[in-house]
C-alpha cells in the first residue's frame, strides 16, 4: 500500500491509499468517486509519463508522497455542439445573402445594375423607382389576370418584366445584367430601341424612360373595383403620383371674358429654369414659373388671337410628388457664337430642400385642409418642445444621480439608431393615416452628368435611412451622406438634379410608447 | 623650424594642437617672461653636451624640472616643450653619442617626452626612447605623455604583430603594466581598457579594478562589444567583465554577461559561486525571464526559474492597475466610430469572427477571463467556438491557451473539455492551447509533454500533428530537450509526410533548441531539406518555415554557423541553396550587429531579378538585415534608412518584405516617423504591401494602447471595409496593439536592451516569416501561426519584491534611459522622470531607479522582478528632518 497525492484541477486528493500491484484501473474508479470524471476519460500523469491501464505503477518510481496528476472534465462539464450549424456569409451566394438579410434587418443589399451600353438612364430611373415602395411591392406581387394573359399588350409586358427586375434588385445581393427589362422596354417603346451609325443604342431621357414605365404600369396596375369606387382612382400609378390642377385662364386683353376654368391630371410638376427675366434660384421659383404664364390662345369671344394669363393651381397632392427640372430645351442655330441648332443643357444651380413644402402652389380650397394639417403639426412641435425641456431637466437630474450610465458612448449611439428608425418609420408609413400639411421629403434624385442631352451619364440616388443615401451609379452602389445629395444642385459640370421624387409626409399623432 | 611645422610634427598627441594658441603667428615677439625661458633653455641645452659630467647632470636635472614642471596645461603645447621640441634632432645626437649609463637612461626619458611633441608621425620614437629609458615616475611628465605613450604603445604591437613570426612584446606590456594603474587611479577607465584591448591582453584589467571602478570598467567594456573587430575579442570582453563581476562579487551582473553570451557552464558558476539565498532568488528571476534551462535542486529557486508564479504576479499587476475587467473585441474595434457601417454586419462572417477571436486571445491574454470563450463568460461560451468555420474553430480552441496564459491548473481543466470534443479542429486547437498555456512554465509532471507526445504519435490526422507539433515547440521552446528530438525527428525525416507538416516539425526543432547549435538537430532538419528542390520553395510557403527551423539553431551564434553553411553548399537545387544559406547565415548574426553581413545582404537585395520567383531569397535577405542590426540602436538607426532606399529602388518582392523588416526592428515601439511611413504603406495599391505594411503597424505598436496608431487603424478599417482579407488583417492589427490590455509587449530585448532572448526571437521570426506569404498564413488556412508570438510576449513591468518574494510598494522613478559609457563621474541614468509606485509599467526605452533609500536593489538593472533589501542604514524621512532641524538650531 502506498499513499499518493493526485491533484486535479484546483482540487489536491491527499493520501489516496493505492495498491501498485492491483494497477492503474482501481486508482482510476477510486477517482472517479471523488471527481465524477468517467474513468475512460482520467488523464493520469507522473513526471512527464501518461499513467495507462497496464502501466507498471511501481516501475515508473511512484511511491508513497509522489504527486500525480490528474486531467479530465467532471460529467455534465462536456462540450456541447449547437443544434444548428451557422451558416457563415461566405459560404453563402449573394442571393442568400441578401435574403437572410431581408429577412433579418428587412432591409435589401442594395445590388446594382449592369449597364448594357447606354442604359444609364434607365438603370437610374429603375433604381429611383424603387423607392416607391408601393410601386414596388405591387409590381413585385404582379400576377396578371387569367384572363388576360393572351393579350400581350404593353402594361403586362413591361409590368412583368419589372415583377423580374424589382424581385432580382432585392434579393440578387450583387449587380447583375437587366437584359429581360431593357428588351422588354425596347419592344414597348421603340424610340429606346435607336442606335447610331455604328449600331450602339443610344443615350436616352431618363425623364422619357420616367414617363414612358409610368404609363406602361398604369395600365396594368389596376386597383381592384372596391378600392376603385373608395378612391377614385382607376390604377396605383394615379393613386401614387397624380396631381390633379386646376387651371385658370384669364384674358388680358378684354377683362370682360370669364375666366376658363378646367381640371387636369398631371404624373409630375416641372421646374422650369430657363428664364432671362425671372432667374430661378430654388426649385419651387422654377415650379411656380412653370405654373403660371401667359400664352396667346384664340378669343372665342373676341374672335382673334389674345394674350392670356394662365395659372396653375394644384388641387390633389399626391403621394409621391416628382419634380422635373426642365434643363434640356432646342438651341437654335446663332450666327454671332457660330453654334449649330441642337439639344443644350442649362447647368444653372438650382437648390432643392429636403423636406419641400408645397404650400403656395396650391388652391385656395386645398390651402385650407392643409392648414388643418399645418395648425396640427405647429400644436405637435409645441408640445414636443415643451417635453424636451422638461425631459432635459429630468435627465439632469437623472445624471446627477447615476452619471455612469448616462455617459456610456454606446448608449448614445443606440439612442441615436432608435431617432433614426423612428424618422424613417414616420417617412414610409403607408398613406391615409395623417393629415396633410404640404411637406414632402425626398427620397430619390435622378442626375444628369456632363453638357449635351444625347450623352453624359444618368447616376440614381436613393435614400437609405436616416441620413444615409445610396448612390447607384449603374453596378457601383456606395453609401453616401444627405449633404452630398444636396450638392447635387447644378452650376457646374458635377452630377446635376433632373429628376426629384418626393414623398409626402403626413402628421400623425406620436405613437404612446 | 616654424611653430606650424612643429605642431603637425606633434602626431601622438593631436588633440593638443586642436585648440592651438591663437596668437602663434606673433610667437616672435615673446613676452619678457618667455624670452628668458627661452634663453635659460637654450643654456642648458648647450650645457647638455658639455663635457663635464656633473654641468650635464645639473642640466638634464634642470630641464627635467621646467619640462614636467610645465606639463600640466592641456590645451596647447607647454612652453618648455616648444622651445626643447627645435632641439629635438640635437638631443638625438646627443643621446646616440652617449655610452650607456643611468644618465644615458635618464636621458633617454627627456628624449622620449620631447619626442611626444617633436617626432616624426608614426615614427614612434616617443615610445622609443621610453623603452629606452628608466621608466621611473612616468606619471612626472603628465597624463598627456601617457596617453600618447599609450596611442604608441597600441600602433607598435600592431605593427609587430604584423611582421609576423614570434613577436617579442614582453617590453610593450612591462610598459602597459606602469601604465594602467595610474589611469585606473585617475579615473581614465576607458583609455585604460581601449589600451588593453589594443595589445590583447585584457585580463590583465582584473588585477586593477577595485570597489569604485569595476562598475565604470564592465560598463565600458559591455559596450565596447558591439564593436569587437570579432568573435574571440567580443566573447574575450565579455568574459573579462564577467570575471570583474565574479571577483567583486555582483553575481546578478556577472550572470547577466553569462546569459549574453549564453554559455550555459558560465551560467552555472555564477549560481554556483553565489552563496546568498536572497540573491540567489534574483539570479533566477533572471534566468525565468529569459529561459535559460537551469536544473536546480532547490524547490524555491526551482519554482522562480519556473515561472510558475509569473501569472499571479501579473494579475496583481493587473489589479494593482485596475485592469482586470474583461474587454469585448468590440470595444477595441469601435466601429460605431468607423464612418461607414458595413451592410454584412447582421450576418455572421466566418472571417470577421476569426478576427474577433484572435483580437478577444491577444487582448485578454493572461487574465483568465473574458467575454467570449472562458467559462466565466457563460452560457454563450460553447457557442463561440462553433460560430467559427474549420480553421477558425481551431484558432477559437487555442485561444483558451491565450487568454489562460501561464496558468497551468486552470488551463488544463479547462482545455481538457475542448481536447475530448468530437470535432477534428477543436482537437487540434486544444493541443494548440495546451502548449499555449505552458509557454515558458515547467511543471513537474509536465502534462504537456505526457499528452502532446502520447497524441503526436497515435493520432492519424495531420491537423492533431500540426497541432500538437506547434503546441510542444510553444511549450518547450528553448528548453533543449533530447526526448522530443527523438520524437520528431521521424516526422521531420520521413518524406511521406506533407510538406507542411514536415515544415512545422522542421520548426519545433528549431524552436526547442534554438540557439544551441545542437549536432543531431542541425542534421536532421538538414538531411530532410537535401531532398527538396526549387520548385518547392517556389510553390510552398512552408519551405520558408522549414529554412528557419535550421536557421533557429544557430540564433545569435555568429561563426558557429561555418560548418552548416559549407554543408548547404551541397544541396544541389541553386535558389533553395540560396535561400537557405541566407537563412542561416542571418540567424546566426541576429542581433550581432555585424556591418560585414548587412553590406553582403545590401548586395543580394540589390540584384535585379526577372521574375518573381527567382527573387524569393531576397526575403530572407531584407528581413536578414533587421535582424542583424537587432538590439544596437545606431546600426539600427543605419538599417532604417537602408529599409527607405530598399522601398524606393527594390523589387515588389523587397518593397512587401521592407515593411515587415521595419515591424522587426521597432517591434512594440511606435515610433512617430515609423508609424507615418507604415501608415502610408498601408495604403498601397500592392495588396500585399499594405497586408504587410498594417501588421506591422500593429507590430510596432504590440501592447502599447497608442491612442495615434488605433485611429490610423480604425481609418483602415473604414477604408478597407469591403476587402475582407485587408479588413481582417487591419483587426488583427489592432488586437496587437490593445495586447494584454497595453500590459503585454513583444520584447525579445530585455534587461536594459543588453539581453535578447532567442526563444522569445524565435516566435517573432517565425511570425514575421509566416507574413512574407500572407495567402498561405494570416489570410489563409495557418493563420494560427500568429499564436508563435506567445513566446515574445511578456508583461513589460517592474515589480519589486521583498526577500520572501512578496510584492511590496516602493516608490521609483521612470524615465527615459541614457547612454552614460564613459561619461564622467556620476552621470544620471534617466531623464524626465516621474515618480510612481511599484508596480509600474516601462515603455521602450524608459528605465527605473529607486526613488528612496530605503531599500536596496539585487540588481541594477530595475525591470521585471526585483528582490528589495531594507536598507540598514536608512533612516525614515521624518527622522532626519528632525536631526538636521535640531543641528540647525544647535
Amino acid at each position: 500500500m502506498i499513499k499518493v497525492q493526485v491533484k486535479w484541477n484546483k482540487t489536491t486528493f491527499d493520501n489516496l491509499e493505492i495498491d501498485a500491484a492491483l494497477g492503474v484501473e482501481v486508482l482510476k474508479a477510486q477517482l472517479f468517486d471523488l471527481s465524477n470524471v468517467p474513468v475512460d476519460k482520467q488523464k493520469l500523469m507522473f513526471k512527464g509519463k501518461i499513467l495507462k491501464d497496464d502501466t507498471d505503477m511501481v516501475a515508473l518510481g511512484i511511491t508513497t508522497g509522489s504527486q500525480l496528476l490528474m486531467m479530465g472534465t467532471a460529467i455534465g462539464g462536456e462540450l456541447k455542439k449547437p443544434e444548428t450549424v451557422i451558416k457563415f456569409v461566405e459560404d453563402m451566394t449573394p442571393e442568400e445573402r441578401a435574403r437572410i438579410l431581408h429577412e433579418k434587418t428587412g432591409e435589401a443589399l442594395p445590388a446594382g445594375l449592369v449597364n448594357l451600353g447606354n442604359t444609364c438612364y434607365m438603370n437610374a430611373t429603375v433604381q429611383s423607382l424603387k423607392r416607391v415602395n408601393e410601386l414596388k411591392d405591387a409590381l413585385k406581387n404582379y400576377n396578371p389576370a387569367p384572363g388576360q394573359q393572351a393579350v400581350f399588350d404593353q402594361g403586362t409586358i413591361m409590368s412583368k418584366a419589372g415583377k423580374g427586375l424589382f424581385t432580382n434588385l432585392d434579393f440578387k445581393g450583387e449587380p447583375f445584367e437587366p437584359v429581360q427589362f431593357v428588351q422588354a422596354m425596347r419592344t414597348v417603346y421603340p424610340q429606346f430601341d435607336e442606335t447610331d451609325d455604328h449600331g450602339h443604342h443610344k443615350q436616352q431621357d431618363a425623364e422619357e424612360c420616367y414617363t414612358s414605365l409610368l404609363s406602361a404600369f398604369k395600365s396594368a396596375l389596376t386597383l381592384p373595383p372596391e378600392e376603385r369606387a373608395e378612391s377614385g382612382f382607376n390604377d396605383l400609378i394615379e393613386k401614387l403620383f397624380s396631381i390633379e390642377l386646376v387651371t385658370t385662364l384669364k384674358n388680358k386683353e378684354e377683362p370682360e371674358e370669364p375666366v376658363e376654368e378646367k381640371k387636369e391630371q398631371v404624373l409630375r410638376l416641372s421646374c422650369h429654369i430657363d428664364s432671362s427675366t425671372n432667374h430661378v434660384n430654388h426649385v419651387s421659383e422654377g415650379i411656380k414659373l412653370s405654373l403660371e404664364g401667359d400664352i396667346e390662345k384664340q378669343s372665342a369671344l373676341l374672335g382673334r388671337n389674345c394674350v392670356y394669363f394662365k395659372q396653375q393651381k394644384v388641387n390633389k397632392l399626391p403621394s409621391y410628388l416628382t419634380v422635373h427640372f426642365v434643363r434640356f430645351y432646342w438651341k437654335k442655330d446663332s450666327v454671332t457664337s457660330g453654334t449649330k441648332a441642337g439639344k443644350a443643357k442649362i447647368l444653372k444651380s438650382v437648390q432643392f430642400p429636403k423636406v419641400l413644402d408645397v404650400y403656395d402652389h396650391c388652391t385656395d380650397e386645398l390651402k385650407k385642409s392643409l392648414d388643418l394639417g399645418r395648425e396640427f403639426e405647429r400644436k405637435l412641435r409645441e408640445e414636443e418642445d415643451a417635453r424636451r425641456l422638461t425631459g432635459k431637466a429630468d435627465a439632469e437630474m437623472k445624471d446627477e444621480e447615476q452619471k455612469v450610465v448616462a455617459t456610456k458612448p454606446i448608449d448614445k449611439f443606440m439612442q441615436k439608431a432608435q431617432e433614426i428608425k423612428r424618422a424613417d418609420e414616420d417617412l414610409y408609413r403607408p398613406h391615409g393615416q395623417g393629415l396633410d400639411a404640404g411637406h414632402y421629403q425626398l427620397v430619390a434624385v435622378v442626375t444628369h452628368k456632363g453638357r449635351s442631352a444625347d450623352g453624359g451619364h444618368y447616376v440614381g440616388w436613393v435614400h437609405k435611412s436616416g441620413d444615409e443615401w445610396l448612390q447607384y451609379d449603374d453596378d457601383i452602389v456606395t453609401t453616401v451622406k444627405v449633404d452630398e445629395i444636396l450638392m447635387l444642385k447644378g452650376g457646374g459640370d458635377w452630377h446635376t438634379a433632373y429628376l426629384c421624387i418626393y414623398r409626402k409626409l403626413e402628421v400623425c399623432k406620436p405613437q404612446q410608447e | 623650424m616654424s611653430e606650424k611645422k612643429e605642431i603637425t610634427h606633434d602626431s601622438a598627441a593631436p588633440k593638443k594642437d586642436a585648440k592651438k594658441d591663437p596668437k602663434a603667428p606673433k610667437e616672435e615677439e615673446l613676452s619678457e617672461e618667455d624670452q628668458q625661458l627661452k634663453e635659460r633653455l637654450e643654456l642648458l641645452f648647450e650645457r647638455l653636451s658639455d663635457p663635464e659630467h656633473a654641468q650635464r647632470l645639473h642640466a638634464l636635472s634642470e630641464i627635467k624640472k621646467d619640462v614636467s614642471g610645465a606639463t600640466s596645461s592641456m590645451t596647447s603645447v607647454p612652453k618648455p616643450l616648444k622651445f626643447l621640441s627645435k632641439h629635438y634632432k640635437g638631443l638625438k645626437d646627443i643621446y646616440h653619442s652617449l655610452a650607456a649609463s643611468d644618465f644615458k637612461t635618464d636621458f633617454a626619458d627627456l628624449v622620449s617626452v620631447i619626442g611626444m611633441v617633436a617626432s616624426d608621425e608614426g615614427s614612434n620614437e616617443s615610445l622609443k626612447y621610453c623603452l629606452e629609458g628608466g621608466k621611473r615616475n612616468l606619471v612626472e611628465w603628465g597624463h598627456e605623455y601617457l596617453r600618447s605613450l599609450a596611442g604608441e604603445i597600441g600602433q607598435v604591437y600592431e605593427q609587430r604583430m604584423q611582421a609576423g613570426g614570434e613577436a617579442d612584446v614582453s617590453d610593450l606590456y612591462q610598459l602597459v603594466d606602469i601604465i594602467i594603474p595610474i589611469l585606473m587611479k585617475n579615473h581614465e577607465e576607458p583609455e585604460a581598457v581601449d589600451l588593453l584591448m589594443e595589445v590583447e591582453g585584457l585580463e590583465r584589467i582584473k588585477n586593477f579594478t577595485n570597489d569604485t571602478n569595476f562598475e565604470r570598467v564592465c560598463h565600458y567594456l559591455l559596450s565596447c562589444t558591439y564593436y569587437a573587430a570579432d568573435a574571440d575579442e567580443m566573447l574575450n570582453a565579455f568574459n573579462t567583465a564577467y570575471q570583474i563581476y565574479l571577483k567583486h562579487g555582483k553575481y546578478p551582473q556577472a550572470l547577466r554577461v553569462a546569459q549574453r553570451v549564453n554559455k550555459p557552464d558560465m551560467i552555472a558558476d555564477a549560481m554556483a559561486q553565489c552563496q546568498d539565498p536572497v540573491t540567489k532568488k534574483q539570479m533566477a528571476f533572471m534566468l525565468g525571464r529569459q529561459r535559460n534551462p537551469f536544473e536546480t535542486d532547490d524547490g524555491e529557486l526551482y519554482k522562480i526559474i519556473s515561472n510558475e508564479r509569473l501569472f499571479e504576479h501579473f494579475k496583481g499587476l493587473a489589479r494593482d492597475l485596475d485592469v482586470l475587467e474583461p474587454k469585448n473585441p468590440e470595444s477595441i474595434f469601435k466601429s460605431h466610430l468607423e464612418e461607414r457601417k458595413q451592410m454584412t454586419q447582421h450576418i455572421d462572417s466566418a472571417k470577421q469572427n476569426l478576427a474577433t477571436t484572435y483580437v478577444n486571445a491577444f487582448v485578454n491574454a493572461a487574465y483568465g477571463k473574458d467575454l467570449l470563450i472562458t467559462q466565466e463568460g457563460g452560457a454563450k461560451a460553447d457557442h463561440w467556438i462553433y460560430k467559427n468555420k474549420e480553421d477558425g474553430m481551431q484558432a477559437a480552441a487555442a485561444s483558451l491557451g491565450m487568454i489562460l496564459l501561464w496558468d497551468i491548473d486552470e488551463g488544463l481543466s479547462q482545455i481538457d473539455k475542448y481536447m475530448e470534443s468530437g470535432d477534428e479542429w477543436i482537437v487540434a486547437g486544444s493541443y494548440l492551447a495546451i502548449g499555449i498555456v505552458n509557454s515558458g512554465i515547467k511543471n513537474e509532471s509536465d502534462p504537456v509533454f505526457a499528452i502532446l507526445l502520447e497524441k503526436l504519435e497515435t493520432s492519424p490526422k495531420q491537423s492533431h500533428k500540426i497541432g500538437a507539433l506547434m503546441g510542444l515547440s510553444i511549450a518547450y521552446a528553448g528548453s533543449a530537450r533530447a526526448d522530443l528530438l527523438e520524437a520528431i525527428t521521424p516526422i521531420v525525416l520521413d518524406s511521406t509526410n506533407t510538406v507542411e507538416l514536415q515544415a512545422v516539425a522542421a520548426l519545433a526543432i528549431g524552436m526547442i533548441y534554438t540557439g544551441t547549435c545542437d549536432e543531431d538537430a542541425v542534421q536532421s532538419i538538414l538531411q530532410a531539406l537535401m531532398e527538396k528542390d526549387d520548385k518547392l520553395l517556389e510553390e510552398n510557403a512552408f519551405t520558408r518555415i522549414y529554412a528557419l527551423g535550421l536557421g533557429l539553431l544557430f540564433l545569435g551564434q555568429q561563426d558557429l554557423a561555418e560548418a552548416t553553411l559549407s554543408a548547404i553548399e551541397i544541396i544541389e537545387a541553386p535558389k533553395l541553396k540560396q535561400f537557405l544559406a541566407l537563412v542561416v547565415d542571418t540567424c546566426a548574426y541576429a542581433g550581432s550587429g555585424n556591418v560585414l553581413k548587412v553590406q553582403k545582404m545590401l548586395h543580394v537585395c540589390a540584384e535585379h531579378k526577372k521574375e518573381e520567383k527567382d527573387a524569393i531569397h531576397q526575403i530572407a535577405a531584407v528581413l536578414g538585415i533587421a535582424m542583424i542590426s537587432y538590439g544596437e540602436e545606431i546600426g539600427q538607426e543605419m538599417c532604417l534608412r537602408s529599409m527607405n532606399h530598399l522601398l524606393q529602388y527594390g523589387e515588389p518582392i523587397i518593397k512587401r518584405t521592407v515593411p515587415l523588416a521595419i515591424g522587426l526592428l521597432r517591434v512594440s515601439n511606435p515610433e512617430v516617423q515609423t508609424v507615418d511611413l507604415l501608415t502610408k504603406l498601408s495604403y498601397d495599391t500592392d495588396v500585399n504591401v499594405s497586408m504587410s505594411s498594417i501588421i506591422a503597424l500593429g507590430l510596432i505598436g504590440a501592447g502599447t494602447n497608442n491612442s495615434r496608431l488605433a485611429g490610423n487603424l480604425r481609418y483602415l478599417a473604414s477604408y478597407y471595409a469591403n476587402n475582407a482579407d485587408q479588413l481582417f488583417v487591419v483587426r488583427i492589427a489592432q488586437g496587437l496593439i490593445h495586447m494584454g490590455k497595453g500590459l503585454l509587449g513583444l520584447n525579445p530585448l530585455h534587461s536594459d536592451k543588453f539581453l535578447f532572448s532567442p526563444v522569445s526571437l524565435a516566435g517573432l521570426l517565425t511570425v514575421i516569416y509566416s507574413f512574407t506569404d500572407m495567402k498561405t498564413f494570416l489570410v489563409g488556412k495557418y493563420h494560427h501561426f500568429l499564436y508563435y508570438l506567445v513566446l515574445s510576449m511578456y508583461p513589460r513591468m517592474l515589480i519589486t519584491l521583498n526577500e520572501n518574494l512578496e510584492p511590496i510598494q516602493t516608490s521609483v522613478r521612470v524615465g527615459n534611459a541614457v547612454d552614460t559609457v564613459g561619461a564622467a563621474g556620476k552621470p544620471k541614468t534617466i531623464t524626465g522622470f516621474q515618480t510612481h509606485d511599484t508596480p509600474v509599467l516601462l515603455g521602450h526605452g524608459e528605465r527605473a531607479e529607486l526613488a528612496t533609500e530605503e531599500y536596496i536593489a539585487e540588481t541594477p538593472i530595475m525591470e521585471n522582478f526585483v528582490i528589495l533589501r531594507k536598507n540598514p542604514d536608512y533612516e525614515a524621512p521624518d527622522a532626519g528632518k528632525d536631526k538636521k532641524g535640531a543641528a540647525a538650531k544647535k
